[in-house]
């Protein structure tokens, strides 16, 4: 396009934004008939050819956003409440049971391990923490994936790695438990979903950040303890830690019960009013 | 209603444009910004990546025609996009009665 400088100068930068996306030359092809377009509709109303052209490329945006939003959409979809968004709802909400349950059998495994002789008893309840925190693991993964579909997309780096980061942390967290990494993964998955949240405002801000302030202290406390205990005992919790931990995972729970409720609140766009699936 | 209001109801903004009949992008932000008499004021560019999400989730189908020399997409609605619209609308006229009803301190309808 010879006699469309600016224009051409503009494609240029966008497609240097889009990088290597199998799409490019479509797209192109698409905001090129776009400007043309626009700057034929500004000449007729009086403008000259430059100033068409500068107009028409103010209105359509800067290249280096405009553009990237465009090479995202390859991984993006649509934002919206969906039948699958609204039953992931659930999974947080079971989710959010099942970390404090977690938590409590735990200590109550710690508490039989030091208040008895019960033969069998500590290592039972010890088991049945381990196997709460798998199923606690399993529908927060399914939880995190609604809300990424209740998203959309468009998250931007930030939010797009601390999206995946949370993700990989959860299938970690049995891992972690059973290495001594816990109090590590759990606060990196605090972490990550406290960016998650800021950056891709993938949840309700304020549930968001409840859930990775309750795991980031959660973590804190359980290094803090570690840390802090007698290397000849065998005892996990005592004094106000353990208050401080129910504390810190109802904080937690409660913000994943609460993103999960947010998800069942809205009505899927994918199912008719009728309530008969599309 | 605001820019910023309409920026985050854009993936049904844009259903609705095109429930009155395929449109191409151009054709589909002229009509956004007819019908929004002028609150749509957000960079044309960013209608884009919604349109193209929106037909990779299924909501949209496109197609390609040539036009003077030049190579043009256009959009409808698929089955999937209509009706996620028509939810979207008895949603929106529950939540539009209801901040409503509490704005202008009326009570809220009930039924006979």
């Amino acid at each position: 396009m010879a006699d469309h400088a600016m224009i051409d100068a503009y494609l240029g930068s966008l497609r240097r934004e889009m990088g290597r996306i199998a799409q490019a030359e479509a797209i192109l092809d698409e905001v090129t008939d776009h400007l043309l377009e626009a700057v034929a509709a500004n000449l007729r109303s009086g403008l000259d050819g430059p100033e068409a052209e500068a107009r028409v490329l103010s209105e359509f945006g800067d290249p280096r956003l405009v553009g990237r939003a465009l090479a995202s959409t390859t991984t993006g979809g649509i934002a919206v409440p969906t039948n699958f968004t609204r039953r992931s709802g659930v999974f947080l909400i079971v989710s959010s049971a099942l970390w404090l349950a977690s938590f409590a059998f735990l200590y109550a495994s710690d508490v039989a391990d030091r208040s008895g002789p019960w033969e069998g008893t500590p290592q039972n309840l010890f088991l049945a923490a381990q196997s709460l925190l798998i199923a606690a693991a399993a529908t927060l993964f399914v939880g995190v994936v609604g809300l990424v579909r209740r998203h959309g997309g468009m998250m931007g780096i930030a939010g797009r790695v601390a999206t995946l980061l949370a993700i990989l942390l959860v299938l970690a967290a049995p891992v972690a438990w059973a290495t001594g990494l816990w109090s590590t993964i759990l606060a990196a998955l605090g972490l990550a979903l406290l960016i998650g949240v800021g950056k891709a405002t993938l949840a309700p801000r304020a549930a968001g950040t409840m859930i990775a302030i309750g795991a980031v202290a959660t973590s804190a406390l359980f290094w803090w303890f570690e840390v802090r205990m007698d290397p000849g005992s065998d005892a996990l919790f005592g004094g106000w830690v353990v208050l401080a931990l129910f504390v810190a995972f109802g904080l937690m729970s409660t913000g994943l019960a609460t993103v999960g409720l947010w998800l069942r609140s809205e009505r899927p766009a994918d199912v008719p009013a009728s309530g008969v699936p599309a | 209603m605001s820019g910023q209001a309409m920026k985050g109801h854009l993936d049904l903004l844009l259903l609705a444009v095109l429930s009155d009949g395929a449109k191409h992008g151009y054709a589909v932000i002229e009509e956004l910004r007819l019908r929004s008499d002028g609150a749509f004021d957000h960079p044309e560019g960013t209608i884009y990546p919604a349109l193209h999400r929106l037909e990779k989730a299924g909501y949209l189908e496109s197609g390609w025609s040539e036009v003077q020399g030049r190579k043009r997409r256009t959009y409808s609605l698929t089955s999937k996009g209509t009706t996620a619209l028509d939810a979207a609308r008895v949603s929106w006229d529950e939540f539009s009665i209801a901040v409503g009803s509490v704005l202008r301190g009326v009570p809220w309808p009930t039924t006979p």
